[in-house]
């Protein structure tokens, strides 16, 4: 029992912030459910079953390696753990559902809740293949009627819960079947590299080898090309003259090898395609406000940064060997390189909120669009430079970092709020400048301390624990 | 051999490469070394011995720089290393017991990243190991073995010509062949005037093919330090014999340790005589027999 509460608790003692979370939504489904007596508050409680399951996928996907694998009856354990999270996430709310509001569609939500806990699983396993019930849905959002018939017919068919089990089997096996798999996987990655510009799944995080899929694949072979194209120019330079500006830019290429212009600019068609696709799918049926999704735009830009903590941690012994490359003079020094070095992220996460603010204002043919643009700007000088020195002296756990973030990502979608709302208000050179000399202070101001902080502590080299 | 001529260090004639006075290490509430001191003079090599958990990593990580320390002080050519003084690192060649190096970048990138710092690189060198060890420019260090990137460590840290190198279990991943060449190497670096050597490794064949002076660490100290020729001298393996057997072993000073087989009775000595070893075979009626101890015999003897 011992193993089988380590292997359900994992999700819980690795992602305390997120299992929060779920657990309010849970609670927030059930209650509506209480008080309105109705199905609708279900969707909550879907949404929450699904989100369980990602942050079980991905502690399972760090959990599944060849060393665990090789436990004494560990996929039994595993079997085990799967009967018993079934119990608690679909037949434990199904039954409350069932006492709330009748048993009206009860194994259409019971294959609901399955599937979307699989999904989930999926999702967080590293699965490509859930890609398919996005596109799925995006075709449903873009033939909005067809779609609602097809849901009407599906909703009224004996069939549905069965097609909608058996999907859920077939994704389950998908996943689950490489990852149980013993092969070796090399992790080839650097740790600094961007977690969160959608690339990677959120499993790379620390630092467990993700699967890709065919896009995957190529992107990250283009990726890499490029990556050595910018050190064997940067070294070229460093050569002829050894700067201190083509010494950060060297050191810039080692350290966060796919945050080169090429790259960011690849990443970027690449965001636009996909919210291109999901725009012209969902047009007919949703409207945006292009404030709001600038304020989504910004926060997308700063999410950047939270891979900054995290990989500055696992970066630590592989740091070893840099700090005798350099041969600082000081231990300081090499702190400042570093630190520097990461300012360079300052102008990516810029640069992706202004022009993820400027595809917003294009999609949704925003009339106001400077003002879009010069929120977007104003605001992620602030959230940049901020959430930067967040992670560059914030806390080393999990749960520290996690909540970091969303203060972080809260207050920047805070300002953006703010200055949105001052130009708006006042037009764009008055509120611009009122904005300016709110956000920039404060921003290079926590930078410079942070940097400060940074410098006077000692590099450390030792494995994370 | 590029800028190798051009770029020579000033080596300290007189200072020690490494002095080491009372270091502690702590991890939290338990001490590895305590109050450790150490001299390494310029131009030796030292194998530095202790059993698991001696504390040999650290040793060599503080003297690096790598780990931070809780009291006294590390000099290396003669300086302080509270703080790492530059180019002084460039004097230092350090494999590490685990290779966490880039893995993300390939091999070619790797190495010649790390050359653009060094003032002197021994390109010819690097470039000779990569071929004779097999190791493939071409292929990310994430994806090499754990021997290959052993290796690449290796080439890493002989390619700048390091005045002090520090090897940490050099050989652990190592094939036989791999290993030869890499004493091989060794043994080319240290006839060069003024280099030093200090490696950890539990392979005492090849302390013993390098001629290396023995240091051993225990209880968080250096507890011996000895050449090895002298230490073999020292310490070394008695039996007497006797048909009516050893109910009680005679005391004698100098016994490291005591067994008796049957009619056999068997003592490691340190620093005992032979005269005193044929008088106590002359007056316990023994024939005496002296046997000399292989290093691993001394080193499971004294760790």
């Amino acid at each position: 029992m011992k193993a089988t509460w380590q292997l359900l608790s994992a999700p819980a003692r690795r992602m305390p912030v997120g299992t929060a979370l779920v657990g309010l939504l849970y609670l927030a489904g059930f209650v509506l459910a209480a008080w309105l007596h109705i199905a609708p508050p279900l969707g909550i409680t879907v949404a929450a079953c699904w989100l369980w399951h990602i942050l079980a996928g991905v502690t399972g996907r760090s959990l599944l390696r060849p060393e665990t694998l090789l436990l004494p009856r560990f996929r039994w354990q595993l079997a085990l753990v799967g009967l018993v999270d079934g119990l608690l996430t679909v037949v434990l709310p199904l039954a409350a559902f069932v006492a709330l509001i009748g048993p009206a569609h009860l194994l259409l939500i019971f294959s609901g809740l399955a599937l979307a806990a699989v999904l989930g699983l999926a999702s967080g396993l590293g699965l490509r293949a859930v890609f398919v019930f996005w596109v799925v849905a995006l075709i449903a959002g873009w033939m909005p009627q067809f779609s609602t018939a097809l849901a009407m017919a599906a909703l009224h068919s004996p069939l549905t819960p069965i097609l909608l089990l058996l999907a859920a089997g077939l994704l389950l096996n998908m996943a689950l079947r490489p990852l149980l798999t013993l092969r070796d996987r090399a992790e080839d990655e650097s740790p600094m590299q961007a977690i969160a510009d959608g690339r990677k799944p959120l499993a790379a995080a620390d630092g467990t080898p993700q699967q890709r899929g065919f896009v995957g694949k190529r992107l990250s072979s283009l990726f890499d090309s490029i990556a050595q194209q910018a050190l064997a120019r940067a070294l070229t330079r460093f050569r002829r003259q050894p700067s201190g500006g083509a010494r950060r830019q060297l050191l810039r290429t080692l350290l966060l090898p796919h945050d080169n212009p090429s790259t960011v600019v690849i990443r970027l068609v690449w965001v636009a395609l996909v919210a291109a696709l999901y725009f012209f799918a969902t047009h007919a049926t949703q409207r945006w406000h292009a404030g709001y999704v600038g304020a989504w735009a910004v926060v997308l830009g700063i999410t950047r940064f939270s891979a900054v903590g995290q990989g500055m941690v696992r970066m630590r012994p592989n740091l070893a060997d840099l700090y005798l490359t350099l041969a600082p003079q000081r231990k300081a020094d090499f702190q400042r390189d570093m630190a520097d070095v990461l300012l360079w992220l300052v102008g990516v996460a810029l640069f992706n909120c202004v022009a993820y603010a400027a595809l917003a204002g294009v999609l949704l043919h925003e009339h106001d669009f400077p003002r879009l643009l010069l929120a977007a700007l104003i605001a992620g000088i602030g959230g940049a430079f901020g959430a930067l020195a967040a992670h560059l002296v914030g806390p080393e756990s999990t749960t520290g970092r996690g909540l970091v973030q969303i203060f972080v990502m809260a207050a920047t979608a805070g300002v953006y709020a703010l200055v949105y709302w001052l130009l708006g208000r006042f037009g764009l050179w008055i509120g611009g400048a009122a904005s300016l000399a709110l956000t920039l202070p404060f921003g290079i101001g926590a930078w410079q301390a942070a940097r400060t902080e940074y410098l006077k502590r000692d590099p450390r080299f030792d494995v994370p624990l | 051999m590029d800028n190798l001529a051009s770029a020579t260090h000033p080596v300290a004639s007189n200072a020690p490469a490494v002095a080491v006075r009372g270091l502690v290490k702590r991890f939290d509430k338990h001490e590895v070394l305590r109050g450790l001191d150490w001299q390494v003079p310029s131009g030796r090599v030292i194998g530095l011995l202790g059993r698991n958990g001696a504390g040999k990593t650290t040793l060599l990580r503080c003297l690096v720089g790598l780990s931070s320390i809780d009291a006294g002080s590390v000099d290396l050519f003669g300086a302080s290393m509270a703080e790492p003084g530059g180019e002084r690192l460039h004097r230092l060649g350090f494999v590490p017991q685990t290779f966490d190096l880039f893995p993300w970048m390939k091999v070619r990138g790797y190495l010649d990243f790390t050359a653009a710092f060094y003032p002197r690189w021994d390109h010819t060198l690097a470039e000779r190991l990569l071929d004779s060890w097999q190791i493939d420019r071409k292929q990310k260090i994430g994806q090499l073995s754990q021997g290959q990137r052993q290796k690449l460590a290796i080439v890493r840290s002989l390619a700048p010509d390091p005045d002090l190198l520090l090897l940490d279990e050099p050989v652990a991943s190592l094939d036989p062949q791999a290993r030869r060449a890499f004493m091989d190497e060794l043994m080319a670096l240290v006839q060069r005037p003024g280099k030093t050597v200090v490696f950890s490794t539990h392979i005492t064949a090849d302390l013993e093919r390098a001629g290396a002076d023995i240091a051993l660490l225990k209880d968080g100290r250096i507890v011996l330090e000895s050449a090895l020729p002298e230490l073999r001298q020292r310490i070394r393996r008695v039996r007497f014999t006797r048909a009516s057997g050893w109910p009680d072993a005679p005391p004698q000073p100098g016994v490291l340790r005591t067994q008796v087989k049957g009619d056999t009775l068997e003592w490691i000595v340190d620093g005992v005589d032979d005269a005193s070893l044929n008088a106590v075979a002359a007056r316990e009626g023994a024939t005496l027999t002296i046997d000399p101890m292989s290093l691993e015999d001394l080193f499971v003897e004294l760790a």
